[in-house]
């Protein structure tokens, strides 16, 4: 049975133009550009900031599943000369944990455009080698791609600061 | 002829919902791709990266300036810089023997974004006596929003997006 809607259009039709429109907006919408000028959106920001919390939580705790996760297939860092693919970095947080060990991270500026970021800030690194208390900060600078709704770390640059720095 | 021109129409509409789907489906891909970054791309980034390296030993501000974002930050040691604060670097007088050497460790092209890491090498003149100083570096690009108006080509393109129109947002050094 037809149904034939106020304005004589079936209601089949009237399904069909809905779709139509839908898959219109949503192709003009789809087309937009991925990044924004606009100031980055706080949950953005937060969501980085977490990120980044878990990540020092992975490498204090030597929760190499978690730094995989976090850690895109290309991922590079730089520490002093020396560059490490992701399997080497990740390959220095096996062996022993330290129990004392933690992080305090701090943020110089954290720069959102569309799908990608980037992090400057300190981190403060404590625990205990040979019995000994340590702290040493490093200024890092991280880059984050977002893939499929996930942030993920493409590159990090570490520098360990003078003491008193 | 009535129920072919309907069939027809039902036929017109169902290519247009089938284009639309298809266009809604490449539409909502990722942005990135594993694929190897293409060559020219890579090459582009390695140009700019040149170009950025001369602007500096010439004191060229405003090419600097135009390929630095505005929110560009650099990291050197302890300290970090603003674009405005990082330009000051090189507002002073121009040192005629100054060069750099850049070689790479890496080079990541993932959709619209570049991460480069290597080492440059520079030279020159201070006080009379010749220098040469390494700095291990990690520079951050992103294309900028008018490249990526059309989010298909965007994709099919975006490797040499960065570089053509690329701004730097990031930088960090460590001499060596």
């Amino acid at each position: 049975m037809k149904v034939k809607s106020t304005f004589g259009i079936t209601l089949k039709q009237q399904i069909v133009g809905l779709t139509l429109a839908c898959c219109i907006a949503a192709s003009a919408a789809a087309t937009e550009p991925t990044s924004s000028q606009a100031a980055p959106p706080a949950d953005a920001k937060q969501q980085l900031m977490d990120l980044q919390e878990e990540w020092a939580t992975a490498e204090d705790k030597h929760d190499l599943a978690t730094l995989r996760r976090i850690l895109d297939d290309r991922f590079v860092a730089t520490f002093g000369a020396k560059t490490y693919d992701k399997d080497a970095f990740i390959g220095s947080f096996t062996g022993d944990i330290d129990p004392t060990r933690s992080q305090t991270l701090t943020y110089e500026a954290v720069i959102i455009d569309g799908d990608t970021a980037v992090l400057v800030g300190d981190d403060t690194e404590r625990g205990t080698r040979q019995g000994v208390a340590f702290t040493k900060v490093g200024r890092y600078t991280v880059t984050y791609i977002r893939r499929h709704g996930q942030w993920l770390a493409l590159a990090e640059q570490m520098i360990i600061l003078p003491q008193g720095k | 002829m009535k129920s072919q021109s309907r069939l027809l129409k039902e036929q017109i509409l169902g290519l247009m919902l089938a284009w639309c789907m298809a266009a809604l489906s490449a539409a909502t891909e990722p942005t990135s791709s594993k694929a190897a970054p293409a060559a020219d791309a890579k090459q582009q980034l390695m140009d700019l990266e040149k170009e950025w390296a001369a602007a500096e030993d010439k004191g060229d501000l405003a090419a600097i300036r135009r390929i630095l974002d505005e929110r560009f930050v650099a990291t050197y040691g302890a300290k970090t810089y603003d674009r405005e604060g990082f330009l000051q670097f090189f507002a002073g007088d121009v040192d005629p023997t100054a060069s750099q050497t850049l070689t790479y460790d890496a080079v990541i092209i993932d959709g619209d974004t570049a991460v480069v890491v290597g080492t440059d090498t520079a030279h020159g003149t201070s006080e009379g006596a010749a220098y040469t100083v390494a700095y291990k570096y990690t520079a951050t690009y992103t294309s900028p929003r008018a490249m990526a108006t059309d989010s298909r080509a965007h994709r099919q393109g975006a490797a040499s997006e960065v570089v053509t129109g690329g701004c730097l947002i990031a930088t960090s050094a460590l001499g060596l």
